[in-house]
């Protein structure tokens, strides 16, 4: 038996109990939004076992239960408008819980929060061996009019808050003074293909996006062309040491192939939206997560 | 540039009184100092890539300085974000570029890693055994208080929430009521024998805030486990911190290793510490400054 752990509402968790039924996996749903508004819990951290009810379930940790669990644990607490602050406790307590949690958790809720600042990531990934990008963060517009090149710089978030990345031009640099208000990342604008690759634990699934020229975020843009890919086994050992570095086990890079062929990192992903990618991958990426959380007791890294 | 020449930023929020000592005391030795609650006074830029490495600047008061010319005393980023920003998404769009730009200061007090100024997880991880691990969590205080009745008289509490931690950790010995009026979230960290040492780093000042072993200090047990604190601390670049340990059965067990310890641990040797963050900051004691 696996745990699926989050929310209805997300579409790659959904997948993933789909993908589970139809192979039938055994699985039991942990609504995050029924625990944050009524469950109950007591949880022996010792044991990193215990037992977890919310919206008429129960999930029984105990006697080694679940062999493993898919953990996707956002906090959505700032939507709510009259209990945000138990929200926002109650998925911190879920989170600790399953951070402790004796069976296989993919991935540990606390394990990396790096992607919640890019920039401070990328550090990270150079340490491991990635070639990065030209970036710069700043909130201040004068600065960042002094070295941004128009048509040459993309920006976007720089934290794990969903932003879409866009080209910055001629016309954006009046706009700038507004970055007094929210820091921006800049970032060299790197001509080629996108590169997503999805690593279950030692496995990986590699997909090549490619964009017409005038697009920066294929995510949202139309008429983008996919196909598997076969990546070189330097990025793959450089994921690998990422993975190892963050204590990770199921993580979403994003790269460029540039036009010269250099692969170039843009930020590793510890809880991927991962569904898209593995409808055109037949549900590999799926089954090699489901064998995972499946997969007999083992001593487990916490 | 000669260490005592560079200009001190104390960011965080208005209302911490710990800042606001620490701004007063560098004010009174004619310390260079800036004084920031409002990240959106301190223009910053930090730069990085494969071919130019790391480069930072930032500004306050309208004079401009490099990264390595600055010490930074960080405390609160995250009430400072609150307190400050109004738009949940400024709040974490700054949190995190301070997160990276600190990251990248060679002169910092103190240094956040990868979970940022959090560092239980790290810690739990680096001492095992010798911490006092969380021990359980429930939403029922019957729970808690069937707990309680197994373990005897004295435990230990912390609170799971981040939202409440600082406000309800406590050294004294902790009440049971204390779970009842924080109601969901709390996490019980038991023990038999709540006798408490709390002891205050500040680069190379180091003072007991308390005692209550009663065994005397330092205890030889304790001093083996304080190298390994001290060994945790300088691997994630922590100079300023409160060392919580509890004395189980007279074995000492860390309880917390708090950043930001409250301001009434510094009452009594709040200038010995002070002095200590200035020669963590500038290399020198004020008594050098020219």
């Amino acid at each position: 038996m696996i745990l699926l752990a989050g929310l209805t509402r997300d579409r790659t968790l959904m997948h993933t109990a789909a993908i589970a039924q139809q192979t039938r996996v055994s699985f039991q749903f942990l609504d995050l939004a029924a625990f944050c508004e009524s469950g109950e819990w007591e949880w022996d951290f010792d044991s990193g076992t215990g037992v977890i009810m919310a919206g008429g379930s129960v999930f029984d940790f105990r006697n080694d239960a679940f062999s493993g669990v898919y953990a996707r644990l956002v906090d959505v607490s700032s939507t709510q408008i009259l209990d945000r602050r138990i929200w926002s406790s109650r998925t911190r307590v879920l989170q600790e819980m399953l951070q402790s949690a004796r069976c296989r958790v993919v991935n540990r809720p606390q394990a990396d929060l790096t992607n919640s600042a890019k920039l401070y990531q990328l550090f990270l990934l150079a340490q491991c061996g990635f070639d990065v990008p030209e970036s710069m963060l700043s909130n201040d517009a004068r600065w960042v009019r002094q070295l941004a090149q128009p048509g040459r710089t993309i920006y976007k978030g720089a934290s794990s808050q969903c932003t879409i990345a866009a080209m910055l031009h001629e016309e954006d640099l009046e706009g700038l003074d507004r970055l007094v208000a929210s820091p921006v990342l800049f970032q060299e604008f790197l001509a080629g293909r996108d590169l997503r690759l999805h690593m279950v634990e030692d496995a990986p699934f590699a997909e090549l996006i490619e964009k017409r020229p005038d697009q920066v975020d294929y995510r949202f843009s139309s008429g983008c062309r996919f196909e598997p890919f076969d990546p070189p086994a330097y990025l793959v050992k450089q994921c690998r040491s990422y993975m190892a570095l963050s204590g990770l086990s199921f993580v979403g890079f994003d790269f460029i192939v540039r036009n010269s062929g250099e692969i170039v990192v843009l930020e590793a992903n510890p809880m991927p939206g991962y569904d898209g990618y593995d409808r055109r991958a037949n549900h590999a990426i799926s089954h090699a997560l489901l064998a995972c959380l499946s997969a007999p007791a083992f001593s487990c890294i916490r | 540039m000669p260490a005592s020449r560079r200009t001190i930023v104390i960011l965080g929020p208005r209302e911490d009184a710990v800042l606001e000592h620490f701004h007063r005391y560098c004010s009174a030795h004619s310390l260079a100092c800036h004084r920031v609650s409002d990240p959106r006074d301190m223009p910053f830029i930090l730069t990085f890539g494969r071919q130019r490495g790391v480069g930072a600047r930032l500004a306050m008061n309208g004079e401009e300085y490099l990264l390595a010319d600055v010490a930074l005393f960080i405390r609160g980023m995250g009430h400072m974000m609150h307190s400050t920003l109004d738009n949940p998404f400024s709040q974490g769009e700054y949190f995190s570029a301070l997160w990276a730009l600190a990251s990248q200061a060679p002169h910092i007090i103190n240094r956040p890693g990868r979970w940022a100024w959090e560092s239980r997880i790290a810690q739990e991880r680096y001492f095992g055994e010798a911490s006092l691990l969380p021990r359980s969590t429930s939403h029922s205080t019957s729970y808690f208080s069937q707990r309680l009745a197994t373990l005897g008289p004295g435990y230990h509490q912390a609170d799971v929430s981040n939202v409440t931690e600082h406000k309800t950790f406590s050294f004294n010995r902790a009440e049971e009521q204390a779970f009842h009026q924080s109601g969901h979230v709390l996490s019980g960290r038991f023990t038999g024998q709540p006798r408490y040492l709390i002891e205050l780093f500040s680069g190379a000042c180091a003072k007991v805030v308390l005692d209550e072993t009663g065994l005397g200090f330092p205890v030889p047990s304790y001093l083996d486990l304080r190298e390994r604190i001290l060994a945790f601390a300088s691997d994630h670049s922590l100079q300023h911190f409160a060392v919580v340990t509890l004395f189980v059965d007279g074995h000492p067990r860390l309880a917390k290793l708090d950043i930001e310890p409250p301001p009434r641990w510094y009452e009594e040797y709040g200038t010995d510490l002070f002095q200590g963050m200035v020669q963590v900051l500038l290399g020198h004691t004020e008594s050098e400054v020219p």
